[in-house]
């Protein structure tokens, strides 16, 4: 019995291997943890023979490029990167350790400036990242820059693009989790943790501060700026910005008041959500005949002697007053509640 | 659907076009139609034009565009990102659509359009200005679309009557760009088109 099924394996292995010859070169000569480097002990890189590797590129230590994949003469790649078959790094771009490129993933472009993504990012099947803008202000001998951080998760199909000129850069942080087929545009400022569903547009100049949370087929207009732990309903179209904690939702997208169960997951206490619903409702959802102005409101509610000393809900009103700044969008539509 | 895998289809793109990543576009449904894209468009990433749809000239299409069959677009259009456009739609010339819209009906010259199952929402003003529109032919326009889509007279008379009026308008009527909007918003009528966006009436209350 246990003899059968060795040889079942044997079978199936043998299989495998005719029938991907292209590739069995790379898979016989790969380490089994390559991307494993321990104190003293070094691996080399894995080259497949179709790969086309610029002589002057600079390649880490145990990375493993696969068949039909290209490497530009100012690319470097760091420890342990991947080069998933058919990827391709062009123009001066720098890859971290131990990221991945997945098949027909693309990254830097042969424009200049420059790509720099640092360590852990996976970089999804046919992503394009890091190549020229769409601005129509934009000029091709302009130098532009994307800088993207570590642990981050960037799927199929998803493009990024740099800036849209030399004084600025497209900017992505740590540890955010970037479906498919999302689009993140010029000069666009993402910070930290945050999960961005599929097919998510960020339109040129938009920032996202950390723990943001939009569902599918989410558009964003240039220069919303989108505050902390708030929730984007699933096709929404979010014209202004976005307070911290917040929930929007529709076409010309509205507060849907506080994102309760993004606060609960990330860790805010019963006490502090109690609190920050409490100033919401009296900022938002004033019922009273005689209700003030929001200016008016955002200040009774500092002036709350329980309120005022809850850090969450200083942020929020902090946050509030930011988007009526001069070069800011206002916040979302709310629907007044005493209107009738 | 209807596509039989051994019928001749074809697709024809112009000149000085740029087709961004992952952007899809499709030949033609059948061997007496063509697929046709002109000159000079910037079709952004992920957009998605199908069979038998008809593309002018100088158009910009955002991110994820979606055309459906045998749409016709004319010149300088301009979609925002996520637009949506029914089969057999017209959107003309100068036209905008808003960002994550649904066009199920006409566009007509130098109007915009937005809103799940778009709505007229005035000129594109900032359109046509970039386009080198003068002052006095926007303002001519200006006055033409309240005559015409913005009427608050309690005896307003229809659609076609306001249209009447207009090309009647001594002044009006000697303004090329005004002929052109008032026939491109009579072709939206004819038999076998869908249409204009709908437009608010100003005087209901």
């Amino acid at each position: 019995m246990v003899k059968s099924k060795a040889k079942m394996w044997c079978l199936r292995k043998v299989g495998t291997r005719s029938h991907f010859s292209l590739s069995s070169a790379l898979h016989q000569s790969q380490p089994r943890s390559f991307s494993y480097v321990a104190d003293g002990e070094r691996f080399d890189s894995c080259i497949h023979p179709t790969a086309v590797v610029h002589p002057n590129a600079v390649i880490g230590q145990g990375v493993s490029i696969g068949p039909f994949c290209s490497v530009s003469s100012s690319a470097k790649l760091g420890n342990g990167c991947q080069l998933h078959p058919g990827s391709h790094v062009f123009g001066s771009t720098e890859l971290g350790d131990n990221c991945m490129l997945m098949t027909g993933a693309v990254v830097g472009d042969d424009y200049p400036g420059c790509t720099v993504i640092g360590s852990n990012n996976t970089i999804g099947y046919h992503a394009v990242i890091g190549v020229k803008c769409q601005d129509m202000k934009y000029k091709p001998e302009d130098e532009c820059y994307l800088e993207v951080g570590h642990n981050n998760d960037i799927r199929e199909h998803t493009s990024i693009h740099r800036s849209s000129k030399s004084t600025d850069r497209t900017v992505i942080g740590n540890a955010n989790f970037i479906m498919g087929s999302c689009h993140i545009a010029h000069d666009c400022k993402i910070g930290n943790n945050n999960i961005f569903a599929n097919n998510t547009l960020l339109a040129g100049h938009v920032e996202v501060e950390d723990y943001v949370h939009t569902a599918g087929a989410t558009v964003v207009h240039q220069f919303c700026h989108l505050g902390s732990f708030s929730f984007l309903g699933g096709g929404s179209v979010v014209s202004q910005d976005v307070p911290k904690y917040m929930m929007v939702a529709g076409e010309r997208a509205e507060l849907r008041g506080l994102n309760v169960v993004g606060l609960t997951r990330c860790g805010f206490s019963i006490a502090e959500i109690k609190s920050m619903r409490t100033a919401y409702r009296k900022i938002f959802m004033c019922v009273d005949a005689n209700a003030g102005s929001l200016e008016e409101r955002l200040a009774e509610v500092e002036q709350h002697e329980e309120l005022v000393h809850v850090p969450a809900v200083r942020a929020m009103l902090q946050s509030i007053r930011n988007s009526f700044a001069e070069n800011r969008r206002g916040i979302c539509r709310f629907r007044q509640w005493n209107a009738s | 659907m209807k596509y039989k895998p051994e019928d001749e289809c074809y697709l024809e793109v112009g000149h000085n076009n740029d087709i961004r990543e992952h952007s899809s576009i499709h030949r033609s449904s059948k061997s007496t139609d063509r697929t046709v894209i002109g000159n000079a468009n910037f079709i952004m990433g992920s957009c998605h034009i199908t069979h038998d749809c008809k593309i002018g000239n100088n158009n910009i299409l955002a991110n994820n565009t979606l055309l459906a069959g045998h749409v016709e677009v004319e010149d300088y259009v301009h979609t925002a990102g996520v637009t949506v456009v029914h089969q057999f739609c017209h959107l003309g010339s100068f036209s905008f659509l808003g960002g994550g819209s649904l066009v199920s009906q006409y566009v007509p010259k130098y109007m915009m359009a937005a809103g799940e199952r778009a709505e007229l929402r005035g000129l594109n003003l900032v359109g046509l200005t970039r386009c080198g529109f003068s002052v006095a032919e926007i303002r001519s326009m200006r006055a033409a679309y309240r005559k015409i889509f913005m009427c608050v007279d309690a005896n307003a008379v229809s659609l076609e009557e306001r249209l009447a009026e207009v090309e009647q308008h001594e002044e009006l009527v000697h303004v090329p760009a005004m002929r052109a909007m008032l026939q491109s918003i009579r072709n939206s009528f004819a038999e076998n088109r869908r249409g204009i966006c709908k437009f608010r009436h100003w005087n209901a209350s």
